[in-house]
């Protein structure tokens, strides 16, 4: 132990190594933290949130509340508009001053200041009352979210709720899944070149030790204390690097919350994982650490003149690969068959598989390009790569394994990103863009009108059948015809009453649909059925004058509009129809890109970081095989071996394997996104598998990773001299 | 006959320590010159200093006359794998190369061809009795056997001098006798001299010239 001590202060190689491994150690441990911390995140949101998952619980409720999302300049706004059903106290949420009544409205900090800075029409008056107060954040998803609750006498298209406060929340929807997902598959991305930091940064001493130790059990010391003293040389890099790690996983963690997701960033603390949960990380690296240390050095204690063994590995290696790939699929088929928590459990299991057998079998491949090489070599540098790649391929490939996991997860995610965006939700093109449809109407329209110069177009919505209770029907539109082609798409209307439809209706029996009770009437015998192609959702328009009888009728209110006047529209028909469903299209869209820009942020921020985890990984590592073959450069030197020679062939060392494997890495990467995007889109139900040449992009970022960690080398080279080869 | 290598008046310094203080050596083609001395007294600074791997702090080196201390390190550099051959205490071989590639490497590395240099190296093999082994690693051969192998390396590419520092300091005393053997009998071939500094009096005695250095300075010099 003092010996341990004693040499740490004086080796100046020591001192790094035991620097690098507290990097190391440092890094993974708080990302690991960072990464453990993510599901709190989502769950905080979730508790915050609960109390807008009320609906559905009874019933019968003490309130009612209509929810939706609307939106303004491109930013989200969740909208509650409630009223009381009897007297007496609601429930409410921390973070809700209290429950609106009629005519008053609560809005977020961030909703508010939106309101006070734009013109009334465009905004305000979709939140029509007085403002009584704002938002506290724990009633707040994020930061900034906007949030409006409207009190109203009556909503219209409410639903029974006993108040606005909620349980726990869960977070396991769709949207939350993928994070959860993305964090999973992030800690074995980011956690491995960790691993390889700290495995290269303790195989720098390790050569040396090996020799020392050796010496040290043939001067009799016990195996006992020959294994201490390497704990203790490894347990102080990593005891500190574990220390700093947990110091540093604070402001981490604000960094992070920096980190928009899901329309928003996060609150400070969301990221803070449990004080359990940061022992249990910061004691187990360590620990990890050093196991492995003293693992490594058995072979020394245990034979303490070992000579040098030639490290053979077997072609079955790569049969893992092909192994994991099947675990993978059959995680798949059942993931697609069970569904829920277990599903992503068990592709999260396959995905392991598939990156530990890359790391299995890169030995093979990079054992394979250096017989290639040795075959046909001209130069001595290729010489001495290949034959070094064949010759130690495990030690050759151990510092690229950081930037070939890289590299399949970044071929896996570009080929998932665009299939991913195909499925998110997209405009149905049911309506023309400019039009703005609010569903599930009941309410007295002449407000709107009142509120609106703009033309308003009433729909009935309904279905055709003979009447039979065996016949589904038809699902039908009727309005005037002339008003409705202005909102949706293809319709071209002629005069006269007509039904409007790709084919002939069967049966004449009309029956309402929509949120209020549903009448019937019948069409005339004879009618003209003219073409419409129909769009995805309304395939029949029947003229309004065909059924005289539902005139007034109203279920569905549309508003052709013009740029300038949008917002207005908008605005009136959410102000004068509360608790409507509204179709326009900014929505949708607007949906959309965020889950498609949260994903590509979580993947680009992700991959950057295993990138440039993966090039020191890679560049201590190399520095470390330079190192440990430091008397055998120095005779080369001594004989006259140009360093640039030298340089030369480390280069290709480094590059070779990072090559072959990477091909390999990123093929299955590409193999398992298909995969991954067959379950999803089982989950969604659509989206097509485009396959775009950036797939191949990791592969060239994960040479020019390699190639600047190969650099690394060429200062260490020139360090060594040639009198190095007497060295020790 | 002139000197292939001479050095006059060599001075290196470390710090307080005077490595050599003042050395005049000669050395012809074909001579085979033993370096002897205490330990520390400065026999491995004498090496690298002729033979271009340090520099001398005073004092030059010759080789066919031209002075080397006005060369660059490309420029030494060059010359040491080209002009002298090394012959390393535990053979320093390098371990992933087969036998052949090892005694090929300094003429790979001057620019010849592989097939001239593997030609070459597999010759040089078979004369120092190393047939049927020229496909094994470092770590399939005996001490020394890898010596002979280093020994193969230092003339494959025929060089002028060949410099070896206590060859024999890893073997036992037959089998550094036998390399020293064969060391001699290729030198001979190749009319290559050689410098070899050694601590073993039974090798010093099989050398033609024996100098005895003593701290940094040429204490005694025993031509035979
Ligand atoms: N790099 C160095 N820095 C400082 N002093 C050095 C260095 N190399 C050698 N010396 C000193 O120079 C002197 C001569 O060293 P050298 O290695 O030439 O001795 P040597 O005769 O080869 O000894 P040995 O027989 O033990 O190999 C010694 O006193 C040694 O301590
Ligand atoms: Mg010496």
């Amino acid at each position: 132990m003092r010996i341990a001590l004693a040499v740490l202060r004086r080796d100046r190689r020591s001192q790094v190594a035991t620097v690098l491994v507290a990097l190391g150690v440092m890094i993974a441990v708080s990302l690991v933290l960072w990464l453990v911390a993510a599901p709190n995140g989502l769950q905080a949101r979730a508790d915050r949130t609960a109390w807008r998952d009320v609906v559905g619980q009874s019933d019968k409720g003490a309130i009612s509340v209509a929810m939706n999302r609307d939106s303004y300049d491109g930013k989200l706004i969740e909208r509650f508009d409630v009223a009381r059903n009897e007297q007496g106290g609601i429930k409410v949420a921390a973070g809700i001053t209290k429950f609106p009544e009629a005519g008053e409205v609560l809005l977020s900090p961030a909703l508010a200041d939106l309101v006070r800075t734009t013109p009334a029409e465009k905004l305000g008056n979709r939140f029509p009352g007085r403002l009584i107060g704002e938002l506290g954040p724990e009633a707040l998803k994020f930061p900034g979210e906007l949030v409006a609750i409207i009190g109203h006498d009556k909503v219209e298209n409410g639903f029974p709720a006993p108040g606005l406060e909620g349980g726990s929340g869960s977070y396991r929807d769709d949207y939350h899944g993928m994070l959860y997902l993305l964090t999973r598959v992030g800690l074995v991305v980011l956690v491995v070149p960790c691993l390889v930091l700290v495995a290269s940064a303790a195989r720098l001493t390790a050569a040396k030790r090996e020799r020392r130790l050796a010496a040290l059990r043939l001067a009799g010391a016990s195996p006992r204390q020959v294994v201490i003293m390497t704990a203790v040389e490894t347990a102080i890099g990593a005891v500190a690097g574990s220390v700093l790690g947990v110091v540093l996983a604070q402001p981490f963690s604000h960094i992070t919350a920096k980190v928009p997701w899901e329309g928003g960033t996060w609150y400070p603390g969301d990221f803070v994982p449990a004080p359990a949960v940061v022992a249990a990380v910061a004691v187990l690296a360590p620990v990890l650490v050093i196991t492995a240390a003293i693992m490594g050095l058995r072979r020394v204690v245990n034979r303490p003149l070992s000579a040098e063994e030639k490290r053979k590995v077997r072609s079955w290696r790569l049969l893992t690969i092909a192994g994991a790939m099947g675990v993978f699929f059959l995680g798949i088929l059942y993931a697609q068959e069970a569904g829920g928590d277990s599903q992503f459990t068990v592709v999260l299991l396959g995905l392991g598989a598939v990156a530990f057998a890359l790391v299995l079998a890169g030995p093979v491949l990079t054992a394979w390009v250096g017989r290639f090489f040795v075959g046909r070599w001209r130069t001595p540098s290729t010489l001495l790569a290949g034959r070094r790649l064949s010759g130690d391929p495990v030690a050759a490939f151990r510092g690229s394994a950081g930037v070939v996991i890289a590299v399949f997860t970044g071929s896996m995610a570009l080929t998932m990103l665009p299939g991913l965006e195909s499925q998110v939700p997209y405009r149905d093109g049911t309506w023309n863009e400019n039009a703005i449809v609010a569903e599930q109407v009941t309410h007295d329209v002449t407000p709107l009108r009142l509120a609106t110069s703009a033309p308003i177009v009433t729909m009935l919505e309904g279905k055709v059948s003979t009447g039979d209770k065996s016949d589904d029907g038809s699902y039908v539109i009727v309005g005037r015809c002339a008003d409705v082609a202005e909102l949706l798409t293809g319709l071209t209307c002629r005069p006269g009453p007509a039904v409007y439809a790709s084919a002939p209706l069967q049966g004449d029996v009309f029956e309402s649909m929509g949120p209020h009770d549903s009448v019937t009437a019948k069409l005339p015998a004879q009618y003209e059925t003219r073409p419409f192609e129909g769009t995805s959702r309304v395939q029949v328009v029947v003229d309004a004058d065909l059924l005289p009888t539902m005139a007034g009728k109203v279920s569905m209110v549309g508003v052709p509009t013009t740029p300038e006047n949008r917002d207005a529209v908008h605005t009136a028909l959410i102000g004068t129809l509360p608790g409507v469903r509204l179709v326009d299209g900014e929505l949708r869209e607007l949906w959309g890109s965020t889950l498609m820009d949260d994903l590509q942020r979580a993947t680009v921020i992700g991959l950057s970081i295993a990138a440039v985890l993966g090039g020191i990984g890679a560049a201590v590592s190399a520095a470390g095989s330079v190192i440990d073959r430091r008397r055998t450069f120095g005779a080369l030197i001594a004989a006259g071996t140009p360093i640039r020679v030298l340089g030369h062939a480390l280069r290709r060392e480094v590059m070779l394997p990072v090559f072959a494997v990477t091909l390999a890495a990123c093929g299955a990467g590409i193999v398992v996104g298909l995969g991954l995007l067959t379950l999803a889109r089982g989950l969604v139900g659509h989206g097509e598998m485009p396959i775009t040449p950036w797939v191949v992009a990791p592969v060239g970022v994960g040479l020019v990773v390699a190639l600047v960690a190969a650099l690394a080398c060429g200062p260490v080279l020139r360090g060594i001299s040639p009198r190095d080869y007497a060295a020790e | 006959m002139n000197s292939v290598l001479a050095a006059r008046g060599l001075v290196k310094t470390y710090g307080e320590v005077h490595a050599l203080a003042g050395v005049d050596i000669d050395i012809k083609a074909g001579d085979v010159l033993a370096v002897v001395g205490p330990s520390g007294s400065g026999k491995t600074t004498l090496l690298h200093v002729l033979s271009g791997i340090l520099r001398a702090d005073g004092g030059e080196v010759f080789l066919d006359g031209r002075a080397i201390g006005e060369l660059n390190e490309t420029g030494r550099s060059a010359l040491r794998r080209t002009a002298f051959g090394f012959v390393f205490q535990s053979g320093m071989l390098v371990a992933e190369l087969t036998a052949e590639e090892n005694a090929a490497l300094p003429m790979l590395l001057a620019g010849g061809s592989r097939e001239e240099s593997l030609g070459a190296a597999r010759l040089w093999l078979t004369r120092l009795g190393l047939q049927g082994m020229e496909k094994r690693r470092p770590g399939e051969l005996s001490g020394g056997q890898a010596q002979r192998v280093a020994i193969a390396r230092a003339l494959a590419h025929r060089p002028r001098v060949i410099f070896a520092d206590e060859p024999t300091g890893a073997l036992d005393t037959r089998t550094g006798q036998e390399m020293m053997t064969a060391l001699l009998q290729a030198a001979e071939e190749t009319n290559a001299a050689v410098v070899i500094v050694t601590h073993d009096k039974a090798i010093a005695d099989r050398a033609l010239r024996v100098v005895e250095i003593q701290d940094g300075r040429i204490a005694a010099g025993v031509s035979a």
